[in-house]
């Protein structure tokens, strides 16, 4: 008896085999080209496990909803599709084919992280789909756009800056408040072993010092799955430098517990990309205060500008679960998309690729802080509006094809490496816990040390 | 000859035929879908040949492949080895990659079949680590450190071309290694597996035989490593050697049905296609999560996997058939 | 050098309480459960939720870490293991498989993020000019505490000596009257509540994130192959060996290296002397 159940419990299994593999097949097979009365789709490719992925994610279909609502683009309403890349390179591979064939996709918004990023762009030079990416900065990435720009590399964009203009910002930043402020000349470069962290790390080596007199005693470079950073510590310690410039993007909550924990008598600045989630006090355990994060421009911390608000409020509404303020990328995403639609509408359609691509690099927007889209004087306390948030992309002609335009000279008003601190104790998850403490005009508190830093090692000049 | 091989004959003809149909609206997704799981297959079926079939379950196999296309990768990629700044064509450096995992898995791999059951699985596991760490931290400059090396030339490009790559390469290796299993060396290794000093005491010298079955997974692994690595054009060590390869090796082979060739052969396209057919249903980490449960209910209730189905449903058939024929019903 | 002394003997103080679980299970019942620093990786996770999430207080969390640690070692033991003792392979690859789904389930509750678990003793120490964080030397007290708990339990009690009996000689032990299964139960019910205490451990050691189980169990298996599969005195030296090796590379050379000691030394060990240094 026991052997005639098996035997049928084989067939229904087989049965649900067939029809696994069978299903799919046919469900592709009724999907053919989109007829032009059919919604453009939009694919979404991300970790929706992490903060990061997520953020892009919700603010793409926020942006989606509005344009949606607003009568679409060029008339045809706009589809949300998404596909979960994880952190892994051959899922954002498989995932990336997904969207692209079994969706046919118009356009994909990317929230991956470096490696995957870097391990579907043989695909899109295939492809050749218009791609927003919102999270990495990868050089190399933008390295691939630049040389194999005909290729297939044009249809990528990135509305942020790469590595290399990031460093540049936080040299800005070592210069005016390290330097010049604090009085500071020695320092320990600290990074993770990311295609992000090296990248800035290997700017910032090369900037650093000629250009603000700062000198680089050693740099400590640790991998993303170091679990134990007293080693790493002790390494640093044992340079004794006046200022620890720290570069990390993937594995952040970890080094900065153990700086925490193990009360590291030297100050620690640079790129934490956690410590700019509204998350990190509760990821650090509650022992986040003091810490500082140099960031792009939308952080936590700050007032913002009208449509950057709208944003915010919206976001807030519809989701309640983590990440309860959205990263930049959300941001990045969410102008992003009203780019590459805006260029769309000039050039009627995605298709053909050049003519998108012409439009999308004539891209030139400027937010206002207290305006918005357009200036308004009226509005600002001082009687002027503040030019906020720049966005216009490299060409093809120069070396940083297709990532955001670095505007140092302040003349579009970009904040130039703005920095953020956590303040030494909790209050209000989204108010008033952090502030911005660089630059001077954006400045809303004042910086302070963590307790154990001795005050010999505090302020030099 | 051609008897035995009609069934073979068949799906070749039917996998062929089946890029004729993309003009016709046959999604090429699912193309692209055979491709990955055409190299799933090659893997899997690499893994039966030594582990299924000998029993030393190896935990290490993406070393064997990672090696191989780490071989390729470095030797072919855009800025070379430097310096010299040296480009190899890819006719040179893709059996270049075989022969590094077939060197490598005979220099590191093979003499730890000395050791059985799980202390095999361990030392297997404990190379494909320590590789994993020398290529980070051993001149990353060179290997590209934790992120890899992006961009590797490509052997053929688009979902097509591809298809039939991978499609030829994994009917040879299947045809190859079932043939392999089906004769007498296939049937000594299966009774290694059942006990290996009971062969040993009948005079037989296992030690030939594992070294037969090694050198051919070694092969396979490695031809399939250096062509998935150009197929996807890029590699880092987290995916060379992650769990999850691994993971979906061995759960291709254990729920195809060990030891059987054409099991793990269907249990990798089985794998491939199930993870992308949760995709639309199943949100993020839900779907790996039902996936893993799916392998977890099949390893413990049908260990014999979907061949030993395939085996039920056929015997199954035939007994009502002999019920009818003897009772009429 | 003193660092290396210091910090290695704290590392492999952990790493031994982490281990013994893993060495007990497979001395009794000659299957490698893979899933253990699963549970490890769970009881973390636990804890965090309930002293900083719940605001417990810490002797609460530390129960229900080793609570829901010990429900996950018994359960995968009831669940399907009792029926494959025999079938290694199959305990293997699904204990491997379940692991894997604890950390999806996990991230599925946690999200993906690294979350840092507050120190159980605050502060730091200086010994001989070396900092040392309380919270490792509290949690190297604890792991010493029980790993002598275990050995007193596994000489000195009735179900102890059955343990080792069973582990010697298993026809043998079945024979003078030991029922095998209800053994196995305890071992894993206390293998589980010492990944429990572990997993509080390791995680306020370091921090938590659904992909902690890899590395542990990594270390795990050298520790024990080292010092032969099931041996608790031996997973005791093995687990210096390795702590010391493994710090000294991570001090002198470079700390991606971690594992790589620990890992060949296990492979000579392997090939040179399959029973491992203290293996009968």
């Amino acid at each position: 008896m026991k052997k005639k159940g098996l035997q049928k419990l084989g067939v229904l299994i087989s049965v649900v085999l067939a029809l696994a593999i069978v299903l799919p097949l046919a469900g592709g097979c009724t999907a053919g080209a989109p007829a032009p009365e059919e919604p453009w789709k939009c694919g979404y490719i991300g970790a929706l496990a992490t903060d990061v992925g997520r953020s892009s994610q919700r603010t793409t279909q926020i942006a989606i909803d509005e344009i949606n609502a607003a009568g679409g683009l060029l008339g045809r309403q706009i589809e949300y599709v998404e596909a979960d890349s994880t952190e892994e390179p051959l899922e954002g591979v498989k995932a990336y084919e997904y969207l692209a064939e079994h969706h046919k996709v118009d356009f994909i918004v990317s929230g991956c992280i470096d490696d995957v990023s870097l391990g579907w762009m043989p695909r899109l030079l295939e492809y050749k789909i218009p791609t927003l990416d919102t999270w990495t900065s990868a050089i190399r990435c933008i390295e691939i756009v630049h040389d194999d720009y005909e290729a297939g590399g044009k249809a990528y964009f990135m509305p942020h800056m790469n590595d290399y203009d990031q460093g540049a910002e936080y040299v800005a930043f070592a210069n005016d408040l390290l330097a010049a402020e604090m009085g500071w000349d020695t320092m320990v470069l600290y990074y993770e072993d990311t295609a992000y962290g090296c990248g800035v790390a290997e700017w910032v080596r090369d900037e650093i010092g000629p250009g603000a007199g700062i000198e680089t005693l050693g740099e400590v470079c640790y991998d993303i799955g170091t679990f134990d950073f007293t080693p790493v510590y002790s390494k640093i310690v044992a340079y004794d430098p006046d200022f620890i410039f720290h570069i990390c993007s993937v594995n952040c909550v970890p080094p900065s517990a153990a700086y925490v924990e193990m009360e590291i008598p030297i100050p620690i600045f640079g790129v934490n990309v956690a410590a700019c989630s509204a998350e990190f006090w509760d990821d650090m355990g509650g022992m986040a205060g003091g810490f500082n994060a140099t960031m792009p421009p939308p952080t936590i911390g700050l007032e913002w500008d009208p449509v950057s608000q709208a944003l915010i409020d919206k976001y807030k509404a519809r989701w309640t679960d983590r990440p309860i303020f959205p990263h930049f990328n959300g941001f990045n995403a969410y102008q992003g998309i009203y780019h590459m639609v805006e260029a769309a509408e000039r050039a009627g359609g995605f298709e053909p690729l050049d003519k998108w691509v012409k439009e999308m690099e004539k891209t030139d927007q400027i937010l206002w802080r207290y305006g918005g889209h357009e200036r308004r004087d009226d509005l600002s306390p001082t009687g002027q509006d503040i030019k906020w948030q720049y966005y216009m992309y490299y060409g093809p002609d120069h070396d940083y094809t297709h990532s955001c335009v670095l505007d140092q000279t302040g003349e579009h008003g970009r904040p130039g490496g703005m920095v953020m601190q956590w303040k030494l104790e909790k209050q209000d998850p989204l108010e008033a816990t952090v502030g911005i403490i660089h630059p001077e005009r954006w400045r809303n508190t004042e910086f302070v040390f963590v307790p154990w830093i001795p005050e010999e090692k505090r302020i030099q000049k | 000859m051609i008897r035995r091989l009609r069934w073979w004959l068949i799906a070749i003809a039917v996998m062929c035929v089946l890029p004729l149909f993309v003009p016709l609206g046959f999604p090429v997704s699912v193309i692209r879908l055979l491709v990955m799981g055409s190299y799933l297959a090659i893997f899997a079926m690499s893994w039966d040949m030594m582990s299924g079939h000998t029993g030393y379950i190896s935990f290490g196999h993406p070393f064997l492949i990672g090696l191989a296309g780490y071989v390729t990768a470095f030797l072919s990629h855009q800025e070379g080895f430097q310096p010299p700044h040296i480009v190899l064509p890819l006719a040179v450096t893709l059996p270049l990659g075989v022969a590094a995992a077939v060197g490598g898995g005979m220099l590191f791999f093979f003499p730890s079949m000395r050791v059985r059951g799980p202390y095999f699985a361990l030392v297997s596991l404990a190379f494909m680590e320590i590789l994993h760490r020398l290529i980070i931290a051993v001149r990353p400059e060179f290997t590209g450190g934790d992120r890899g090396l992006p961009n590797l030339p490509s052997v053929v490009m688009g979902a097509i071309p591809n298809y039939y790559l991978s499609l030829g390469l994994m009917f040879a290796t299947a045809i190859g290694l079932w043939y392999v299993s089906r004769s007498n060396v296939g049937n000594v290794l299966k009774a290694i597996r059942m006990d290996e000093d009971v062969v040993e005491a009948s005079g037989i010298s296992t030690y030939r035989f594992k070294r037969f079955a090694f050198l051919l997974s070694a092969v396979t692994a490695g031809l399939g490593g250096v062509f998935y690595t150009h197929y996807l054009a890029s590699i880092n060590p987290r995916r060379a050697f992650s769990a999850i390869l691994l993971l979906d090796i061995i759960i291709s082979a254990v729920i195809g049905g060990m030891g059987t060739i054409v099991g793990p052969m269907f249990g990798g396209y089985f794998l491939t296609f199930i993870l992308e057919y949760l995709r639309p249903y199943l949100f993020g980490q839900w779907r790996l999560l039902a996936y893993a449960l799916v392998a977890i209910f099949m390893v413990i209730y049908k260990p014999k996997g979907f061949y030993g189905i395939a085996q039920d449903v056929a015997s199954w058939f035939q007994t009502r058939k002999r019920r009818s024929a003897q009772y009429g019903y | 050098m003193e660092q290396i002394l210091i910090q290695g003997a704290l590392l492999s103080g952990l790493y031994a309480l982490i281990a013994m679980g893993f060495t007990m299970i497979f001395g009794v019942g000659r299957v490698l459960n893979l899933a253990h620093a699963g549970y490890v990786m769970v009881a973390g996770y636990s804890y965090f939720w309930a002293t900083y999430m719940m605001g417990l207080p810490i002797v609460a969390g530390f129960a229900i870490a080793i609570a829901v640690s010990t429900g996950l070692a018994v359960g995968t033991y009831l669940g399907w293991v009792r029926r494959f003792l025999n079938d290694p392979t199959i305990v293997f690859v699904s204990t491997f498989i379940f692991a894997l789904i604890l950390e999806h389930v996990m991230t599925l509750a946690f999200f993906r993020e690294n979350i840092n678990v507050p120190p159980i003793v605050v502060g730091m120490t200086q010994v001989m000019g070396c900092p040392v964080s309380n919270n490792l030397v509290a949690a190297v007290i604890a792991s010493w505490a029980c790993i002598g708990a275990v050995l007193f339990f596994v000489r000195k009690t009735h179900m102890g000596r059955a343990m080792r009996a069973l582990a010697m000689d298993r026809r043998g032990a079945i024979i003078s009257g030991i029922n095998p299964d209800m053994v196995n139960l305890t071992t894993w019910a206390i293998s589980g509540a010492l990944a429990g205490v572990a997993g509080v451990f390791w995680g306020s050691y370091t921090f938590l994130v659904p992909s902690l189980w890899v590395l542990p169990l990594i270390m795990s298996f050298a520790i024990v192959v080292i010092g032969g599969l099931g041996s608790i005195e031996g997973t005791l030296a093995a687990a210096h060996i390795v702590g010391f090796m493994e710090t000294a590379t991570v001090l002198a050379i470079n700390d991606k290296l971690r594992s790589v000691p620990g890992l060949v030394i296990m492979i000579i060990v392997l090939l040179a002397r399959p029973k491992g240094l203290f293996g009968r």
